[in-house]
């Protein structure tokens, strides 16, 4: 009697054999006392196995955000440029939120909105990193963020309805589309592609109530907004943007330091119609992402928010390092993965924000750009 | 991996193609990603990323997205698996720390299927890479036909590579408990 293999009675099994073959197992088995307890020993590690799995399982309070939640989120990351390079810990990115939501409220002051003056708020013009501790806001995630999107929900207008990204191998084209002349920085090779994304705008409606919610769920319940800038308008908007891939071969290891994107857009920014008070607006936000106050002061008063995109470097993630590139002050970002390690250069010059990424040795994307460390 | 090979043309994916794509596999893809991590937000945040992935290098062949969905998500999540074990020991360090603090201790039940995670992740850890992605696509319910196609394996040997990582599942499990 020939008995079917330890893989035919395994697919037999898991009924992954064709009908025939399936039913001649099955008249083998009736008669085989070895292989029937073969089947048996098998189907008894299969379960073993699947029951620890299923340890790994989320349960209720593990499940994501709903679908539809989540497609949305993933076209808003795609607009800010250093989140689509390293994907940051969302943890990272609420408290980026905050802080904004944050420092234009905070510092209100109860003057009369001049028609058609809109003042500058924030214009990046330059780069710079600060090391906090979001462990804390990890693990309040859940409460943190229901409490963040409720503040959100019904407060924001897209102002510049969403467009779906564009692609050419033409840097003029892009250029044309995304409305400023694309600088080249990578080699010129043939099957060099530009994607042009438009960016969106936006505004949203300051509302205090849910603000100080929100620091409640996040655990600040000392940090309070004022009731007079309930109703504040701010207006953001992210301008379109060129990305240029290299073509390289990214399987091949020796060819992956090729693999570079460059990422070009004007500066995001952000404006009101009133008068802020920055250094007050970022060390409450500081203190939010969980420096003490005297700190969080100190450190405020040393930064021009006005023009400084802060980059927050949650500890034990990614390691940030100031350097020279482009003529001009940066930061190269650099993520410890054991397999595949990346990098990005981040910088800010005549009013464009860049970013270079890569993986591995960032010394050949550094020769691109003038770059030392 | 050839997410920037680009020998040859192809073809975007529009909204219209990606979206539908999106919202029938999300759940799925969070799921894997939520298993190789433990923590709902690195899910999210290792999903989103294989998503967009596919919309910004989606693969030369247009059929089997689903397929190079999964092994996407695998090998990232594998990847954030192996990275974790640094991460495991600050924190394991910040909970000795915290013992020492005289922090309370928390629920014992929470604590035994914490643990009990943590080694289910130790062992896949330990496996063969293409071992683990088989026995988590399979406990995610996957066919035999949709585990090779989503691994490049050929069909008719996955019976035999299920069984073997079975096997290896087993003997690592039971040598971690000592």
């Amino acid at each position: 009697m020939k008995h079917p293999s330890l893989a035919d009675l395994r697919m037999y099994l898991d009924h992954e054999l064709p009908p025939e073959p399936h039913a001649d197992v099955e008249r083998h088995v009736a008669n085989c006392r070895d292989c029937a307890e073969q089947i048996e020993t098998l189907a008894a590690r299969s379960q073993r196995v699947q029951r620890r799995l299923s340890h790994l399982d989320p349960d209720a309070a593990q499940t994501s955000r709903p679908a539809r939640q989540q497609l949305k989120r993933l076209k808003m990351k795609e607009m800010v440029p250093v989140k689509k390079t390293f994907a940051l810990p969302r943890a990272a990115w609420v408290a980026l939120t905050v802080v904004v939501v944050l420092a234009v409220a905070m510092a209100f002051q109860p003057v009369r909105a001049l028609a058609g003056n809109l003042l500058g708020l924030f214009r990046v013009q330059q780069v710079t990193t600060l090391a906090v501790d979001t462990s804390y806001l990890n693990s309040l995630h859940q409460t943190a963020g229901e409490a963040i999107s409720k503040l959100f929900k019904d407060s924001v207008n897209e102002t510049r309805a969403w467009q779906e990204p564009k692609y050419t191998e033409d840097a003029a084209q892009a250029g044309e589309w995304a409305g400023f002349a694309v600088r080249e920085l990578l080699p010129p090779a043939e099957d060099t592609q530009y994607n042009v994304d438009f960016g969106s705008a936006f505004t949203f409606t300051v509302d205090v109530e849910r603000a100080n919610a929100t620091l409640e769920a996040m655990g600040s319940v000392d940090l309070q907004l004022p009731a007079d800038v309930d109703g504040a308008q701010v207006y953001v908007d992210v301008p379109a943007s060129v990305s240029t891939y290299m073509p390289c071969d990214y399987s091949n290891e020796a060819d992956r330091y090729k693999c570079l994107n460059f990422m070009q857009m004007p500066s995001p920014s952000i404006t009101t119609d009133s008068p802020v008070d920055l250094p007050e607006l970022a060390a409450l936000g500081l203190q939010v992402m969980g420096l003490g106050e005297a700190q969080a002061v100190e450190m405020a008063a040393t930064i021009d928010w006005q023009s400084t995109l802060v980059i927050p470097i949650p500890y034990g993630g990614v390691q940030a390092q100031t350097i020279t590139v482009d003529g001009v002050s940066g930061q190269l970002l650099t993520r410890e993965i054991e397999e595949m390690p990346e990098f990005a250069l981040v910088w800010a010059r005549d009013g464009m924000l860049y970013v270079l990424q890569g993986s591995g040795d960032p010394q050949y994307a550094l020769s691109l750009v003038g770059g030392s460390k | 991996m050839s997410f920037f090979t680009r020998s040859n043309r192809r073809d975007r994916l529009s909204e219209s193609d990606f979206n539908p794509i999106f919202l029938e596999y999300w759940d799925r893809i969070y799921r894997v990603a939520y298993r190789l991590t433990g923590d709902p937000t690195e899910a999210e945040d290792l999903a989103l990323e294989t998503f967009t992935r596919l919309w910004q290098q989606p693969p030369a062949a247009a059929e089997n997205l689903g397929g190079w969905l999964y092994r996407v998500a695998c090998n990232l999540g594998y990847n954030a698996l192996r990275a974790s074990r640094r991460r495991e020991q600050y924190e394991s360090q910040a909970g000795s720390d915290a013992r020492d603090d005289g922090h309370e201790a928390t629920p014992e039940r929470e604590s035994e299927t914490r643990m009990e995670r943590r080694k289910v992740r130790r062992v896949l850890r330990q496996m063969n890479e293409r071992q683990a992605q088989i026995l988590i696509l399979r406990h995610a319910g996957l066919s035999y036909r949709e585990i090779a196609a989503a691994l490049e394996l050929n069909p008719a040997s996955i019976g035999n590579l299920l069984v073997r990582a079975e096997q290896q599942f087993e003997k690592l499990y039971e040598g971690e408990e000592s």
